[in-house]
Parts: C-alpha cells; structure tokens; sequence
C-alpha cells in the first residue's frame, strides 16, 4: 500500500487550501442553478399536466411529443444544441441560461409523465363526485384530484430532482462556473486531483441534506386508504 | 319540447330518454317523472340501465337523445348551465366517493365554499347541520379512513345535502356496505324521505323498497317494463319477468 502517495494525490492540504473558495463559489453557482431548474421544471410539468387532464387532443399529442422526445434525448445533447447550435438561429445565450433551460426541459418531461400518472391514479369516481356537487372541471382538478395526485408523485419526484440536479454538472461542459467546473479546471492547473474531492465533499454537503428531506418527506406524506 | 309540457309538481322527468356507448343501446327510450316529496326505487336486473338513467340525470353521463328536466328547466339544452343545474341534484354513490384528503366536514364544505362561494364559518355551520342530519355531527373532525363503511356512506350523503338540492339520486347505496352497516344508511334515507325529501334510488334492498317507496320502477334492457306502487310490483306484478325478477333477489336477502 501507498497510502501517503493517496493522500498526496487526493488528499493534498496544500492544494486544498489553494482551491477550495473556487469549489465554494461553485457550490453557490450549483445551487440557483438546481433551484432554478426545479422551479422551472416542476413548474412547467405541472402545467402540462392539467393542460393534458382537459384532454384537447390537439394539444395532448403535442404534450406527449415533447415528454418523450425530452425523456429520450441525453441533457448534455440537449445543453450542447442550445449552446452551439442556436446561435445559429439567432437565438443566442449564455452559458448558464442554456443549462438551466435543458435542464427545466427535461425535468418538465419526466415531471409532466410523472403528475399524469398521479392524476390518472386517483378513482374517477372522486371526480364524478366533485363534478355531482356543481363543482367545474377545473375545480374539480385543484381541490378533489390534484391533493391526491401529488402525494402520489412526491417520492418518484423527488427522485427525478436530485437525479437533474446533480446533472447541473453538465453545464462545465459549456463552461458554466458550477462546482465540477471549478474542480475540474483546478485539478489539471495544480496537476493533482484534490480539487475533485473537494468537489465530492461539495456534493454531499448539498445533496445529502436533500437525500435525507426526500425520506422524510415520502413517510410525511405516506398515504393511508 | 315546451316547458309547459311538464307535469305539475315534478321535480324531474326523463322523455324520451336515450343513451348509446357506441353501438351499445343502453337506454331505449325512457319516460319517468318524479313528483315533489316521491321516493322512486328502480330496481331491475345487471345491464338493464338503472345506473346510467341515474346518471344521465345530471349528465354525468351524456344522454344521447330525449330530455332530463330539473325543477322546470331541460338540462340537456345547449347553454345550460350545468356547474349551477347539478347543485340541485344531489348525488350518492355505490363507493361513496369521500375525498379522502379532507376531514368529513371538509368532504360536506367544499362544495359551499368554492361553488356557492361561502366564507369558511358560513359554510361550516351549514355543514354541521347536514352532519347532524345525518348522525355524524360528532365525527366532523374524522377523515374517511377513520370512518366506517355506513359512516362514510353517511356522510356522502350529508355532503349532498348540504347543497339543500331539490332531489337525490342514491346510485346501489349499501351495495359495498357490509350487512349489519346498511340499516344506518337506510335509516337516513328513510329520515330525508320522511322530511319530504325527493328521493330516486337505485337499490337492491326490496324490504326497504316495500317499506318506504311511493313507487317502483321494475327496468330490463333499456327501458321501463314496470312501474306501480311497491305492494302491487312485490306481490302482483303484471308481467312475470318482475315476478321471476323478486323472487331471485328476495331467495337471496
């Protein structure tokens, strides 16, 4: 074993100490950027959902087109096209608007399939009895079925934004100055890869927190019938 | 078809009824009317059509032809206003149908406060009210899931009445009640028909039928075959397919 050759490479104090406000200023570039991409992706799910509950074909096939496409394709394509290939199109922007947009994107796909399938899960008759009270469609939705449709998505969900979250690391790619971004580029300047432990220990500290909530949060809402 | 065409005194009548799934005719032509105050009890065998002219009498299902007209006005016209028309049909279900997200005074107010528009203390108190009605005033708090069958049932009820509609559709209401839990629910219904209450129900339970039913309506592939007072279809019907029907279910009860 070479264990002081180990704690050179990866666990160099030196080298810390050298990088590790570059790994903090990523870890606050890191963490709007996933707050925004859940906002906006949630967001944007959610409304596609309810678009599709009020089941006008038109706009169904649409909704349906753009969850699959987005749920197939890779986020890193999707990043890479809207980076380099829109500007063709005029349609330039930064760095940091073209992640958070594939992003949101692809979160909105998955989040839209994944509220579908609450909404398609609670009984009709919930909605039949809503609708019985003079209650429209729209209220029948928010009140009775949208309550019981979210319990329903909150563990697949909340799953599927730490999945996305984490993917935010894809944005060093197009040089978006989030944590990878800094680990990386300070791992090959210092020619010592320390500065992507300090990524590591960057991830857990933000993602663990959210790990332990999502348990909370999925025996909070257990159902019971 | 003219307003004045209605009978004095009914709260609903069905003409000319008809109702298609596809190629399937469920309903061939149905003509009912219920007066002010009457409990009419549809009885018939699975696949006769009970549930979906119950259902089509606040378009829950669409009818595909004739008339349903509520208290004067033909529900079925184009430009109706069916959020406000339902408010005074209230409806009961086989599987109750409780939101199982809001306690049972939550179930009983929702309705008060988003569609007739009741502050929250407003709509409460006539909630209280249709709970006590129905003997549950003591169990506003509880959610469906610390409720019994008959309990749930009964509050599903209490939540159509607290619209204070003009009439009830009770679609098999003890049907997935277990046997000692359907007398509750019996006895609120037997209650709100006492109180004068409009009542069509969809039901098996011929001994309540005998007991408290104004009328009959015996049902067999899409159309009424029978109707009469309850004593007259239980014991001398006219046509043997009523009879063979009673005998069936009561060698069951």
């Amino acid at each position: 074993m070479e264990l002081h050759r180990l704690v050179f490479s990866f666990f160099n104090a030196d080298v810390a100490s050298r990088y590790w406000l570059d790994i903090v200023y990523g870890m606050w570039v890191t963490t709007y950027l996933a707050l925004a991409v859940v906002v906006a992706g949630l967001g944007l799910g959610l409304g596609l959902a309810l678009a599709r509950a009020f089941q006008f074909k038109p706009a169904n096939v649409l909704i349906v087109i753009f969850a699959d496409a987005f749920r197939a394709l890779p986020p890193l394509v999707v990043i890479i096209v809207l980076f380099f290939a829109f500007p063709y199109v005029d349609l330039a922007m930064s760095a940091f608007t073209a992640t958070w947009l594939s992003l949101s994107l692809v979160l909105a796909a998955f989040a839209e399939e994944i509220f579908w399938a609450g909404i398609l899960s609670v009984p009709r008759g919930q909605t039949e009895a809503a609708r019985s009270t003079g209650m429209s469609r729209a209220q029948a939705l928010v009140y009775v079925v949208l309550p019981q449709a979210v319990r329903l998505t909150i563990p697949p969900l909340t799953n599927r934004m730490i999945a996305i979250t984490k993917n935010t690391a894809l944005g060093s790619v197009v040089a978006v100055h989030e944590i990878i971004y800094h680990a990386s580029s300070g791992a090959s300047e210092a020619g010592n890869p320390t500065p992507l432990t300090l990524g590591a220990i960057a991830y857990l500290i933000l993602f663990l927190p959210v790990v332990i909530f999502s348990r909370w949060v999925e025996t909070r809402f257990a159902w019971k019938r | 078809m003219r307003l004045s065409d209605t009978a004095v005194g009914s709260i609903l009548e069905l003409k000319g009824l008809h109702k298609s799934f596809g190629t399937l005719e469920v309903l061939k032509g149905i003509d009912l009317a219920v007066a002010q105050g009457e409990l009419v009890f549809i009885i018939g065998p699975s696949g006769s059509g009970k549930s979906t002219l119950l259902r089509c009498c606040n378009r829950l299902e669409e009818p595909s032809g004739g008339a349903v007209v509520v208290d004067g006005t033909d529900i079925t016209r184009p430009g109706v206003d069916l959020n406000r028309v339902r408010q005074k049909i209230g409806m009961v279900f086989q599987s109750f149908n409780l939101y199982p997200h809001m306690n049972a005074l939550g179930n009983v107010t929702l309705a008060l406060r988003k569609v007739q528009r009741l502050t929250r203390a407003d709509a409460e108190a006539k909630g209280m009210v249709a709970l006590t009605r129905v003997g549950l005033a003591e169990k506003a708090k509880a959610y469906p899931n610390e409720l019994s069958g008959g309990q749930q049932q009964r509050v599903a009820i209490a939540r159509a009445l607290a619209l204070e509609p003009k009439i009830l559709l009770f679609d098999e209401p003890t049907s997935a009640l277990d046997p000692e839990l359907v007398g509750s629910v019996l006895k609120v219904m037997r209650e709100l028909r006492d109180s004068g209450m409009t009542m069509v129900v969809v039901s098996h339970e011929m001994q309540f039928a005998r007991a408290a039913a104004d009328r009959v309506v015996f049902m067999d592939g899409g159309l009424i075959l029978e109707q009469g007072k309850p004593e007259k279809i239980f014991s001398n019907p006219d046509h043997s397919r009523v009879g063979e029907f009673v005998a069936r279910i009561a060698s069951h009860a």
